[in-house]
């Protein structure tokens, strides 16, 4: 029998043995992915705590938590079961005196890997970001690193369920790799304090690593210790290439030289506190945004300078209104653009600012936001919208004289790093319009397409306006009205530093 | 030709040497039966064979092919029945042949309907609800189906009823044997292999004490059965005189010598001529017990051994 041909043989006996789990995971798989098609699992889904009547908002949990982990824990063992059934290091293994090539027991494990347990959820996890008109490059870029980080937790899975002699001892093993994985990681930060990155190049050299092992592992037949412990080594290397997978981003964002100036101004002289609250300003005047992603604070005294521990977070400054593609009269502008920002510093170095820190320096990376309209809606509740894997739907408004409320449940498929869109109502009519602030009620939540590496993030967001202006009082108005949605995409980015004075 | 050769091999769990230099021929079409007590070695040997043990030192072909280095081609001629060895207990015996089946190009189904039947085995049935007897049949059956030129069996008859181990030893074995099928069988049952085994290996504690054709065994053990005058005592046994025994004025013993006459000559030597002195070809058991007895282990040099 041919090479191609024994993997098929093995690949259709493993198919045979495990029908039942792998049934169970096509069933999960498209469980989950007929909650994002028929919107089931978006939700609002509305609980109550047992402890209060507060009303909570999410989506399903069932859908977007626990199937996502069960789809994965189901993928795991049943391939463990296959590979511990055809184990490649026991002397009196069924297969290993049948006139079977080695590698085609091997590849039929890889195979079914590759293909029920992996393939399948992701052409699922595929169905659902269409469902939210993802665009197929960002539902591609989504899937391979989806794709990358499932296919190095099942080789380190045929590994661990290799050198283990059963189920116990793959159990045990695999506990035993995510406390090493944790120890680890804790190890690494605390030498490096953060300061070096685990290359990503680890996610692709760790899965070839681990195919050449397991490749002599079965040629071989048999087990030592250092083989054993080769083995479990390229496991820990395989999980840790799964965290530092890349994200595959086809919206690569170009990386310019300069930018415009960015400047601080500290907000409340004499004020050192925990949070040090200040203004940022950007030397731009387009309908550009500009988000500041802090990497390093130096704080200065009369002692010199110092590093504060990295705190990262963002901060954003620039234009306020969205070009619409018609001049709209903004009745009024929203609570938050006159916000003042407030850094986060860490306990430790809290102190080191009240004994007499002088001026602090800001160091990071800026990213230039151009606006761009996500969709438009009519004012109602139950209007929804979906487009480049986000859905807008609005679950309740109301509006008076003096205040309009707005209730929006956002669903995003997105890779990290994703935010919120600007709402704004508008009468194009009447060529009116004003932007809402987001209530500090709003909640927000995450969860996962299919399989944990695919995330997706949820709001359900009450944004309303100030009281302070006089809104139209004629419901005419608010019938003719539309919610726009206002997307801030990432167009550029670049290196900046600005000093502040704190005293 | 030898379908078995090995030659010097030795191998090591961690600082126990489970085979020391160890020799072995085993010719084609032989029923080769290796004998040896517990641990002596036996099942690694085979293991080393099928390659699922690399040797520390030495080389072990089967079917001129380095045992480490058999390929799928190699190892569909041959067979290989281990008493530990896992079958896919979720498979039905038929789900099993069938997927035995396309591996081999010789795979002999109306040979596998026969086992089946002679063993009694129902192909509907799952392995793991096979009794350990069963599963033994089941594997010989899986192992006996390819017509394989080499058979390797590791105490096959494990857990099997006294008739089916009868059916199987003189029936399949011999028949396998006239078909130029070689065999080499490690089993407890002595009795069994006697009738059959044209071949005999004995393993000791890693070391080959003997390996040579059977009619030559026989030749060189004999049981001697004396019967002692009033008048003459013994004295010490003399350390050639293997496991023996005694109750009243008669004793027996195993005594290794080219012929029935010469070991007549030396009993005589020692008791004279009024002993009582009868003699017949020694057992296969008499002389396994023989060799592992340390006595027994003691005697000269063995003839053939290596052959």
């Amino acid at each position: 029998m041919k090479w191609i041909r024994q993997v098929g043989h093995v690949s259709a006996k493993d198919l045979r043995y495990s029908w039942w789990s792998i049934g169970a995971l096509l069933a999960g798989a498209a469980i989950a992915a007929s909650g994002f098609v028929t919107r089931g699992a978006m939700g609002p889904i509305v609980s109550f705590t047992a402890s209060s009547t507060t009303e909570t908002l999410s989506m399903s949990e069932f859908t977007v938590s626990w199937l996502p982990l069960v789809i994965v824990t189901v993928g795991i063992l049943a391939l463990a079961i296959l590979v511990q059934a055809d184990r490649p290091l026991q002397a009196d293994s069924f297969w290993t005196t049948r006139p079977l090539a080695p590698t085609a027991v091997l590849g039929a494990k890889l195979l079914l890997a590759a293909v029920a347990i992996t393939l399948v959820p992701l052409a699922a996890g595929f169905v659902s970001l269409r469902s939210l008109h993802t665009p197929v490059s960002v539902a591609g870029g989504m899937l391979a690193h989806a794709a990358l980080v499932h296919l190095s937790l099942l080789l380190a899975t045929i590994l661990v369920a290799a050198l283990t002699e059963d189920m116990k001892g793959f159990v045990s093993a695999s506990v035993g790799l995510l406390a090493a994985l944790l120890l680890s990681i804790g190890l690494f930060t605390e030498i490096t304090v953060g300061d070096f990155d685990i290359p990503s190049s680890v996610a692709f050299v760790a899965p070839a690593v681990a195919i050449v092992l397991l490749t002599f592992l079965y040629r071989g037949r048999r087990c030592g210790n250092a083989r054993r412990a080769a083995g479990l080594a390229v496991a820990l290397l395989l999980m840790i290439g799964a965290i530092v997978a890349p994200n595959f981003d086809t919206a690569r964002v170009p990386m310019l030289s300069t930018g415009p100036r960015v400047s601080f101004t500290f907000g409340t002289p004499g004020e050192t506190s925990g949070i040090l609250p200040f203004r940022m300003y950007v030397d731009d005047s387009s309908s550009a945004r500009f988000a500041f992603a802090r990497d390093l604070t130096v704080i200065s005294d009369e002692r010199g300078t110092r590093n504060l521990t990295p705190m990262h977070d963002t901060i954003v400054a620039g234009a306020v209104l969205p070009d619409l593609g018609q001049p709209i009269h903004w009745i009024l502008l929203p609570v938050g653009t006159r916000r003042t920002n407030r850094l986060a510093i860490s306990p430790a170095d809290s102190q080191a600012i009240t004994r007499g820190a002088t001026s602090a320096e800001l160091r990071g990376v800026v990213t230039v936001l151009h606006p761009r309209v996500l969709s438009t809606m009519p004012l109602r509740d139950g209007a929804f919208a979906e487009k480049d894997g986000r859905f807008v739907g609005i679950y309740g408004v109301s509006h008076d004289s003096a205040h309009v409320s707005v209730y929006v449940h956002t669903v995003s498929a997105q890779l990290p790093g994703g935010h919120l869109p600007d709402f704004a109502i508008v009468n194009f009519e009447r060529g009116e319009g004003m932007l809402l602030d987001e209530h500090p009620s709003s909640g927000s939540g995450d969860g996962w397409v299919v399989l944990p590496w695919i995330r997706v993030m949820s709001s359900f967001g009450q944004f309303s306006t100030s009281d302070r202006v006089s809104l139209p009082r004629d419901s005419g108005w608010y019938d003719k009205a539309k919610l726009v949605a206002v997307d801030w995409v990432p167009a550029a980015r670049y290196n900046a530093a600005a000093t502040m004075r704190l005293r | 030709m030898n379908a078995i050769e090995v030659s010097q091999v030795s191998y090591r769990y961690g600082r126990v040497t489970a085979l020391r230099d160890v020799d072995l021929a085993v010719p084609d079409g032989a029923l080769y039966a290796l004998l040896g007590p517990n641990g002596s070695g036996k099942t690694t040997l085979l293991q080393i064979l099928m390659g699922l043990r690399r040797a520390v030192s030495g080389r072990a072909t089967i079917l001129g092919v380095d045992a480490a280095h058999l390929g799928a081609r190699d190892r569909a001629r041959v067979g290989y029945v281990a008493e530990g060895q896992a079958l896919p207990g979720w498979m039905r015996l038929a789900q099993l042949e069938a997927y035995l089946a396309p591996l081999y190009a010789t795979w002999d189904a109306r040979l596998a309907d026969e086992l089946r039947d002679r063993f009694a085995l129902d192909p509907a049935r799952k392995i793991r609800t096979l009794s350990r007897g069963e599963r033994m049949k089941a594997a010989l059956l899986c192992a006996l189906a390819p017509r394989p030129r080499v058979l390797v069996m590791d105490e096959p008859f494990t857990g099997m009823d006294a008739l089916v181990k009868d059916d199987l030893v003189r029936g399949l074995l011999g028949s396998s044997a006239a078909e130029g099928c070689t065999i080499l069988l490690c089993s407890h049952d002595i009795g069994e292999l006697e009738l059959l085994a044209d071949w005999v290996g004995f393993l000791d504690h890693g070391t080959v004490r003997l390996s040579a054709p059977m009619e030559r065994v026989r030749e060189e053990f004999t049981r001697v059965e004396v019967a002692l005058p009033d008048d003459l005592a013994i004295g010490a046994i003399p350390p050639e005189w293997m496991v023996a025994e005694s109750a009243g004025r008669r004793m027996g013993f195993v005594l290794r010598a080219d012929s029935h006459a010469a070991a007549e000559q030396t009993v005589r030597a020692r008791l004279g001529e009024t002993a009582d002195i009868r003699l017949r070809d020694a057992s296969l058991r008499e002389v396994f017990v023989a060799l592992a007895s340390k006595r027994g282990v003691q005697q000269r040099p063995e003839t053939g051994a290596a052959a």
